[in-house]
């Protein structure tokens, strides 16, 4: 067995980066065995989490003093790539970078704001919220920042387990990639144990994943034992001792088995756009960037331009000089199916193996087959053009919906308009919860007066912390007698430098003292601490205020604008 | 023909920046038409505005360079009134807007001259920084030509 | 130079304004042959930018905060210029003509990719 899997890991196959899943660890290579691979962190951060799970684990401290800024550089750039393509070395790699120069400090403050998410996940799993989703929406924000601690797949994997027991596979996959990452003996042990237990039944390619792991884990154990017992009975004197060439054994084994079982596991290798770009918002500038340019250089100047044109056409008017123009547009210059393969190469480079446009994208396969039907129009166009009118004008239609498709997905990306509509979401969802439909409220009041009103933030990220603010204002005023008053409103205020502030208040009448010092202490069992991790990344602020009107304090988000871009001409209209 | 100190032939341009790529841009490209003087703080421009003043500015909107004392904009107050007491992330705001602020100040103490920033606005923005400090251009990079178009005719008050 | 930027969006802003726009600035306003005088402001623009560092290493230094963007046509196109100037620096410093032409041409690229890239990545979607 250990021979096929040692053939699978060498045929080069990647572990297939599943949708909506935390990085699964790429493995070039054995993430195992012996500590000198490791590059394990110093146990001062272990240290720093005391109280919460951590593997018992004497690490050498891999951390190399590296004076010289030239190395840091290259040695952050190479750090970053390996997360980029998710693999299995990137935290160590992270770790591994001096904080005393800039791109260390930079890793140290972006692995511990990520980490201090991925615990608040985990907590929040294990304080049993009402709403199910709640938690696990904090992960796509987290994995934007950092690669995750790979000692925390397990308590993330059994705090699945214990709260999410309607997901076993999930569970599974978490386990499973902890043991990939080469863990400890006894910790590797339990969490064999712990994955053969889950109910998996209903998930029969996760359920053969387990099984081929768990076997390979007890091949290796008994290969090891046997080999320990061999070389006790070869030397009497053994120069290593007995179990840590059982403990290296062992790793060696389900480290392999592990990822061979991910690769094993046949998950798509990619997916939509559209799914890309929901379950991992740290694409979302990439993404924006890539529908832009494919929608203005070839939907817009070549496909739209000529929209004008097919129409006169297709009603049988088209003059020459249109039809010349229809037949440049579509037929001229760089070859249609050649811009369009540029593009999809662009978007495949830029978005990685997170993405499949050639086979798991209906749009874009839909897109791809009107533009090769474009394409061997040309000819029939000339010959017999009204057999290919209408043929044309139906692919041309095809693309015009494409278009919008896309359109509506970069609507969708780090932007959000805040409304009335969004606060209504949030405040609807926070008072379906359990705690929260307990209190009677006298008084909910929301309104945004000012249109058009965007911050770039993403969407799940912006209704995440606001339910978070609610949810807090709700129960605290729910511990308060009559009248329990809630307001939400936004004000913009423009800034000395031009730029304008939106800010949302979230105000409620509880006289509770709650200051943003608490907030931001990241009181993780209260949700708060998500909402501060959640606010660095966007450059937006919390502040308490006291508040008039009947209500006792007001709770303040503020975020910058967002402006449409820029574009001022550099031929000045200006001037005048 | 005699050209007095305190009325040049030539109109001023107040180039405003922490370094030296603007003035030395300026006096390259726009050098013929305009006098060229330099200021590296709001402090130093309010100084050369009174004498021997100026006929329009150019200004540089990042200040990274300059040392605190010389910034516009408190930065304890930037941060506890924008970024939740976080004053790294303040000063460096202020830093980035430094140019805005320094207009701002420039327009407080009374000097109306025409102000053009080299910097890619967005149009809103460049909207709001006319209604707060009414004659502002921009230009989207150092591109003399259109530099050049919108410093024409800039006057300071009679 | 402020400190490493909180997003993609950031870093292609500051790209368009630490590289791109300081390696313009002698070179998009230079026409035919690059006047004596202009020259070695031109090689500061090009070889140490604003800090003293060449564009390409502040280039480098703000790759990596571009995520996905990083291996982008545009960037890639960019780096490629940059190193194409690099290998010119000694004969661009002896004042070789030929040199210092290929300069402007690399200048103006640049900066027309970056500034690209930051407009691209701040529109919605819009064409």
């Amino acid at each position: 067995m250990r021979v096929l899997l040692i053939a699978l890991f060498a045929s080069g196959a990647s572990s297939a980066c599943e949708p909506g899943d935390i990085d699964s660890p790429r493995g070039n290579g054995l993430n195992v065995g012996t500590s000198a691979d490791r590059d394990a962190p110093s146990n001062t951060h272990s240290e720093s989490h005391a109280g919460r799970h951590t593997p018992a684990s004497p690490r050498t401290d891999a951390r190399a003093p590296q004076p010289h800024a030239e190395s840091q550089r290259a040695a952050w750039a190479r750090a970053e790539a390996l997360w980029r393509e998710r693999d299995g070395r990137a935290y160590a790699a992270w770790r591994a970078l001096d904080p005393a120069s800039p791109e260390g400090r930079e890793a140290e403050r972006r692995l511990d704001a990520a980490d201090a998410i991925y615990r608040g996940v985990i907590a929040r799993l294990r304080a049993g919220e009402p709403d199910a989703s709640a938690p696990l929406a904090a992960l796509p924000g987290a994995l934007a920042l950092a690669p995750i601690d790979p000692r925390l797949y397990l308590p993330l994997a059994r705090a699945l387990r214990d709260h999410r027991p309607s997901d076993p596979v999930r569970a599974a996959r978490y386990y499973l990639r902890f043991l990939a990452a080469g863990p400890e003996e006894d910790e590797a042990r339990a969490a064999v144990r712990e994955v053969r237990a889950l109910p998996l039944a209903a998930s029969p390619e996760t359920a053969a994943s387990v099984t081929a792991t768990v076997r390979a884990f007890d091949a290796a154990r008994r290969d090891a034992a046997r080999s320990a017992r061999a070389s006790r009975a070869l030397t009497s004197t053994a120069t290593l001792p007995a179990p840590a060439l059982v403990t290296a054994g062992l790793a060696a084994g389900l480290a392999l088995a592990a990822l061979a079982a991910l690769l094993v596991t046949r998950r798509p290798r990619g997916t939509s756009l559209a799914r890309a770009s929901d379950d991992a918002p740290e694409l979302h500038p990439a993404i924006t960037y890539l529908v832009g340019g494919l929608r203005h250089e070839l939907l817009k100047h070549r496909i739209g331009a000529a929209s004008d044109a097919l129409a006169a056409l297709v009603r049988g008017e088209a003059t020459a000089p249109q039809r010349a123009f229809l037949e440049g547009r579509l037929f001229g210059g760089e070859p249609l199916l050649a811009a369009w393969e540029g593009h999809l190469r662009a978007f495949e480079r830029a978005l990685g193996p997170r993405v499949d446009l050639r086979r798991r994208d209906r749009a874009f396969r839909d897109a791809a087959r009107a533009i090769t039907q474009i394409v061997r129009l040309e000819p029939l166009l000339a010959r017999d053009p009204s057999t290919a009118t209408p043929r044309l004008a139906q692919a041309h239609a095809k693309l015009r919906a494409f278009d919008d498709q896309l359109a509506t997905l970069a609507a969708r990306l780090v932007r959000t308009r805040v409304d009335e509509a969004l606060l209504h979401e949030v405040v609807d969802a926070v008072r379906g919860e359990y705690s929260a439909s307990l209190v009677a409220l006298d008084e909910v009041h929301v309104e945004v007066t000012e249109p058009d009103l965007e911050v770039e933030v993403f969407r799940v990220d912006l209704v995440l912390i606001l339910k978070n603010l609610v949810r807090n204002a709700i129960l605290a005023v729910g511990r308060e007698p009559a009248p329990r008053r809630l307001a939400i409103g936004v004000s913009v205020d423009l800034e000395a430098t031009g730029e304008e502030l939106v800010r949302i208040h979230v105000r409620d009448s509880s006289p509770e003292t709650l200051t943003a010092d608490a907030i931001r202490e990241r009181r993780a069992d209260r949700g708060l601490g998500l909402v501060s991790a959640a606010l660095a990344r966007y450059d937006g602020a919390l502040s308490v205020e006291p508040a008039g009107d009947g209500y006792a304090k007001a709770v303040t988000l503020r975020f910058f604008r967002a402006l449409e871009r820029p574009g001022a001409p550099a031929s000045l209209s200006e001037a005048t | 023909m005699t050209t007095s100190l305190m009325h040049p032939a030539r109109p001023v341009l107040l180039v405003i920046e922490d370094g030296t790529e603007y003035v030395e841009f300026a006096r390259l490209f726009v050098g013929d038409t305009f006098e060229i003087h330099a200021a590296r703080s709001a402090r130093e421009a309010l100084a050369l505005l009174a004498d021997p003043g100026a006929d329009a500015l150019l200004v540089d909107l990042r200040f990274d360079r300059a040392p605190r004392e010389d910034l516009v904009g408190d930065v304890d107050a930037t941060a506890a009134r924008l970024f939740g007491g976080d004053r790294a992330r303040a000063l460096r705001h202020v830093q980035d807007q430094q140019g805005a602020l320094v207009l701002g100040a420039l327009r407080e103490a009374g000097f109306p001259q025409r102000a053009v920033f080299v910097h890619d606005f967005p149009p809103r923005r460049l909207a709001n920084l006319r209604g707060l400090y009414g004659d502002v251009h921009a230009v989207a990079s150092f591109d003399a030509t259109a530099i050049r178009s919108a410093l024409a005719g800039a006057r300071r008050p009679a | 130079m402020s400190g490493t930027p909180a997003s993609v969006r950031e870093a292609a802003a500051l790209l368009a304004h630490d590289v791109g726009k300081y390696i313009g600035r002698i070179a998009r306003n230079v026409e035919g042959e690059v006047p004596p005088a202009l020259a070695p402001l031109l090689l500061r623009d090009v070889y140490e930018t604003q800090d003293g560092q060449p564009a390409l290493a502040r280039l480098d230094a703000l790759r990596p905060a571009l995520g996905p963007l990083a291996h982008d046509a545009r960037v890639v196109a960019a780096r490629d210029a940059l190193q194409r100037a690099a290998a010119l620096e000694s004969a661009a410093r002896a004042g070789d003509p030929a040199a210092l032409g290929a300069l402007v041409a690399i200048a103006r690229a640049v900066e027309s990719q970056l500034r690209a890239l930051a407009r691209a990545l701040h529109d919605a979607g819009a064409p």
